[in-house]
């Protein structure tokens, strides 16, 4: 192209799409490509404003910036986040002011009373925020087209926040999606403000409660609000040993959760062991061992919440090998539609020749191991949602691993019920590992070695 | 509902209604449902009996079932009559059978009830203990639902 095209060209550029400037810029840089300097040429359509946290470089559009300024002593306002370090009053208008390092869990070090701390204004859905960084840097201008979206491995900061990585003379600036940040915290509210009839069930602590049960009470609302784990009788105990270690864990931190990831950490050894994979020999072992003895000629077994089908094939190889001379009917259903849809087929890429599941399954043309026709009969798969009506014969095994915790209290109530009422008299239920029935409601509690099963009195 | 049986019926209620319809049709996100559900305006029932147990209704409301009627009939039809009725009532056979044809060759053995139509305003379904599966469609001429319920024979 030549010179005067691209002229002709540039002056139009006021009414075009982005699309339209971005394929402009790619034909301006391989014309300039037997100019001197190519990236001059380019066109900068993009501004923002960098900054550091923890000696990292970040940036946000400019668009969204009003002003910057260095302030401290904020007006701490009780009861907020604990990123949320006050108001600030900026000529009159009050601003809630954010510290973007605790928002982001980066280490931050202690700060004086008088400090005065660089703040970002921003403007977000006719919102404004301050924002506390460590060090305000430049505007820096560039061409949108050489953002480049985030990769897992950049910054300290869950990937969703990131709006793309961009590079401007040897640095690299971790551009942030100002709108997702905060558009994430109005839904984190909406949803925390949902479950509020628990919490006024929720005995109120009163005045003599301990600064952990305290805190445990809150960790119960951020863990139903962030991972839908609903705390009851079921797993409290879990809940509070685990607050012990998150205490260790977190040290000087806050213990508190503040976002899904945070949940998801403290819910992190949780999980009952082998969960989405087939069964290991160690389970498998103390799971054998722990099933009672059964002479009926049909065992019934309901799989509640079996994931992509791991769990029940697992339990399909371990029950044939404990009820070698019974029929045995799985019903497993999870009301994941994506997960159950592929688990009738099951396959996994390689079996180990010691494998004791090797013996149920049988190679593929395309190499990958299924399980044969008579494992996969004994198996049932259902789309099917366990809060509406089970409709399920009488059984002689439950197992429902970390499914329980999962539901709201009235749903755990109702689904406990209905296992008590499915459930033939000699029948055993087995729950997720750090899960176990209410005290005092009709189940019996057996402990075999690491397994622990629960019968009805 | 068994893990088998919900792609036929996908299949099914997409190929004939892409076939009859000609236009474009898109599914929507399946799910399961457990209330009494309000009907839109026309039904059409199809019960299944056989190592199962259920019924598939067809869901929609009136303009697009005198839209729908149209189009099958080539001709512009200006009230609900019996022959739209009869139309609509063809639909939900057609789908309805494709998908137990479909079973029939994965070896599951259904029979079919002739179908029923309902038709009148507020109306409500409410057999509320029994989980179905929701299939939304959006064609040209409007959105049908195609309400699933079956469970096995105990």
């Amino acid at each position: 192209m030549n010179a005067s095209a691209v002229k002709r060209l540039s002056g139009k550029r006021m009414n075009m799409s982005d699309s339209a400037i971005r394929e402009l810029n790619r034909m301006e840089t391989a014309g300039g490509d037997n100019g001197e300097q190519p990236e001059k040429i380019a066109v900068i359509d993009f501004k923002m404003v960098t900054f550091s946290l923890a000696g990292k470089d970040y940036a946000i559009d400019i668009m969204n910036v009003k002003e910057i300024a260095k302030a401290g002593r904020f007006t701490y306002v009780p009861n907020t986040a604990p990123f949320v370090l006050g108001v600030y009053n900026l000529r009159g208008d009050i601003i809630p002011i954010i510290d973007l390092r605790l928002f982001f869990n980066i280490p931050t070090s202690k700060r004086e009373d008088d400090a005065l701390e660089s703040l970002i204004f921003i403007h977000v859905d006719e919102q404004t925020f301050g924002i506390v960084v460590d060090e305000i840097d430049k505007v820096v201008g560039i061409s949108r087209n050489t953002i480049q979206p985030p990769h897992p491995i950049f910054g300290d900061i869950n990937i969703k926040y990131i709006h793309g990585v961009v590079e401007n003379q040897g640095r690299l600036y971790i551009l942030l999606d100002v709108e997702r940040i905060f558009s994430a915290r109005v839904r984190e509210e909406e949803a925390e403000a949902l479950p509020e009839m628990e919490v006024t069930r929720a005995p109120l602590p009163d005045k003599k409660t301990s600064r952990a049960e305290l805190d445990i009470s809150f960790i119960r609302d951020g863990l139903a609000a962030l991972a839908k784990f609903h705390v009851t009788a079921v797993n409290e105990r879990w809940v509070s040993e685990r607050y012990r270690e998150w205490r260790s864990l977190r040290k000087d931190e806050d213990t508190q959760l503040a976002s899904s990831a945070d949940a998801e950490q403290y819910l992190e050894t949780f999980f009952s062991p082998d969960t989405g994979r087939l069964w290991g020999d160690q389970l498998m072992d103390a799971f054998i061992a722990s099933l009672p003895d059964n002479q009926a000629k049909q065992i019934h077994v309901w799989n509640v919440g079996c994931g992509k089908g791991y769990e029940s094939y697992s339990l399909a190889v371990a029950l044939r090998e404990r009820y070698p001379a019974s029929r045995i009917r799985i019903y497993a259903n999870d009301s994941d539609l994506l997960s159950i849809s592929n688990a009738p087929m099951l396959s996994v890429p390689d079996v180990p020749e010691t494998s004791r599941y090797r013996k149920h399954m049988v190679q593929g043309v395309n190499g990958s191991w299924a399980f044969s026709e008579a494992v996969r009969e004994m198996v049932l798969f259902e789309y099917h949602d366990c809060n509406n009506q089970n409709n399920v014969p009488n059984m002689d095994i439950i197992v429902s691993r970390d499914v329980v915790s999962f539901l709201n209290p009235k749903q755990q109530m109702t689904l406990i019920q209905d296992f008590s009422e499915k459930l033939k008299d000699n029948g055993t239920v087995y729950l997720g590992q750090n899960e176990a029935m209410p005290q005092q409601s009709g189940w019996l509690r057996h402990v075999n070695g690491q397994i622990i099963s629960f019968s009805k009195e | 509902m068994r893990v088998e049986y919900i792609n036929p019926f996908v299949e099914a209620a997409y190929n004939i209604l892409t076939e009859v319809l000609g236009g474009e049709v898109n599914r929507g996100e399946l799910y399961l449902k457990s209330t009494s559900m309000p009907v839109m305006g026309v039904a059409a029932l199809v019960g299944l009996a056989g190592d199962v147990e259920g019924r598939v209704i067809f869901d929609m409301n009136m303009a697009t079932a005198m839209k729908i009627a149209s189009k099958m009939n080539n001709e512009e039809l200006a009230s609900f009559d019996d022959l739209a009725k009869a139309t609509i009532t063809e639909l939900a056979n057609l789908i309805t059978a494709q998908a137990v044809t479909k079973l029939h060759d994965l070896g599951f053995r259904f029979d079919l009830t002739p179908p029923a139509l309902f038709t009148g305003e507020n109306m409500e379904i409410s057999d509320h203990d029994v989980e179905a599966l929701i299939v939304p469609m959006t064609t040209d001429q409007g959105k049908v639902e195609v309400n699933v319920a079956i469970r096995d024979r105990m």
